[in-house]
């Protein structure tokens, strides 16, 4: 194992290999799917039971992500991304939680993997440059030369460091967390593992937060008026 | 929409984000100019601009980001003392 990348490739698909993670976030999307299913397949006016726990997921993530963007339509448009990032990431962190999942090849959290972290990071760079251009047009290409074209080189690097944080927080949080616990596993199986595990619920839950709010104010950055 | 109840999340993230953006950027400029100095066999000239312009990049960002919290603590001063203006009436 390199760096997070399992090298055992269970099959593949064309050219494409499969291996455990791939699997792994191919079973958190049908399991979050099917909850998704359950839950709406009945709606009702006066929500119940799991479309009530839906509805409080949705409206939740909604405000908490949609106040960072100032402007209403964008918010709206990007809310259900934002959601999706939360949600994936969050569920994709805690399956990391399952003792000793770090040595279990299909049980290793998809984020501890930096090919899942750079697919997240290259979706939230493209959102933030959709939402640019869609703002305001060729317009934005402005504001790679603001504020004079002098600042090009810094202004494209910075645009490029923006994923690449992304991406190595990410990654470097969740993968250091399960090389600890898998360790702390090896050395002392009881009650130390256990602490830590405690600790990475809450890690977990901030990568999530960190990550989509910091892709809100991207977009929100980039489709403001500022620019 | 305007912020309402996210207020420690943003302070959280933009303590977290900074380090990694500034590490980020200077990363950038010096693996970008080495791998320019391997294709064109200049030495490690490009390098040490990239390193250069990396560090440029992350002193702007530092830059911003000390301009945004100035601007969002005298709007929050502001606020502040017109409460209290209309507190006195």
């Amino acid at each position: 194992m390199i760096f997070g990348m399992w090298d055992g490739v269970l099959f593949h698909l064309g050219p494409l290999p499969v291996d455990h993670l791939v699997v792994t976030e191919w079973a958190i999307i049908a399991v979050l799917g099917l909850l998704c299913y359950l839950g709406s397949r009945s709606m009702k006016t006066i929500p119940a039971g799991g479309q009530n726990i839906l509805e409080y997921v949705v409206s939740f993530t909604y405000d908490f992500f949609g106040q960072v963007i100032d402007e209403e339509h964008v918010a709206k448009k990007f809310a259900p991304l934002l959601s999706t990032f939360f949600i994936f990431i969050i569920i994709s962190n805690y399956s990391g939680l399952i003792p000793g999942a770090a040595h279990i090849e299909g049980f290793q959290p998809p984020t501890s993997n930096w090919n899942v972290t750079v697919a997240l990071a290259l979706t939230t760079f493209f959102a933030v440059h959709y939402a640019g251009f869609s703002e305001h047009g060729a317009h934005y290409l402005g504001h790679f030369i603001a504020p004079n074209p002098a600042f090009l080189p810094l202004n494209l690097i910075e645009e490029v460091a923006h994923p690449l944080s992304l991406t190595v927080r990410l990654f470097g949080n969740i993968f250091g967390e399960e090389m600890i616990i898998a360790y702390l596993l090896f050395m002392a199986p009881f009650v130390v593992p256990s602490l830590l595990m405690g600790l990475s619920v809450l890690l977990g839950a901030i990568q999530a937060i960190v990550f989509t709010l910091l892709s809100a104010s991207y977009i929100n950055a980039a489709s403001s008026a500022g620019h | 929409m305007a912020p309402k109840n996210q207020n420690w999340a943003r302070s959280l993230t933009a303590a977290l984000n900074l380090g990694t953006s500034v590490a980020a950027a200077v990363a950038i400029g010096w693996f970008g100019g080495q791998w320019l100095d391997n294709r064109y066999g200049t030495g490690n000239k490009l390098a040490i601009i990239g390193l250069l312009l990396g560090v440029a990049a992350a002193m702007k960002m530092l830059w911003q980001r000390m301009n945004q919290d100035t601007e969002r603590s005298n709007l929050r001063k502001e606020s502040n003392d017109t409460k209290n203006k209309l507190g006195d009436k």
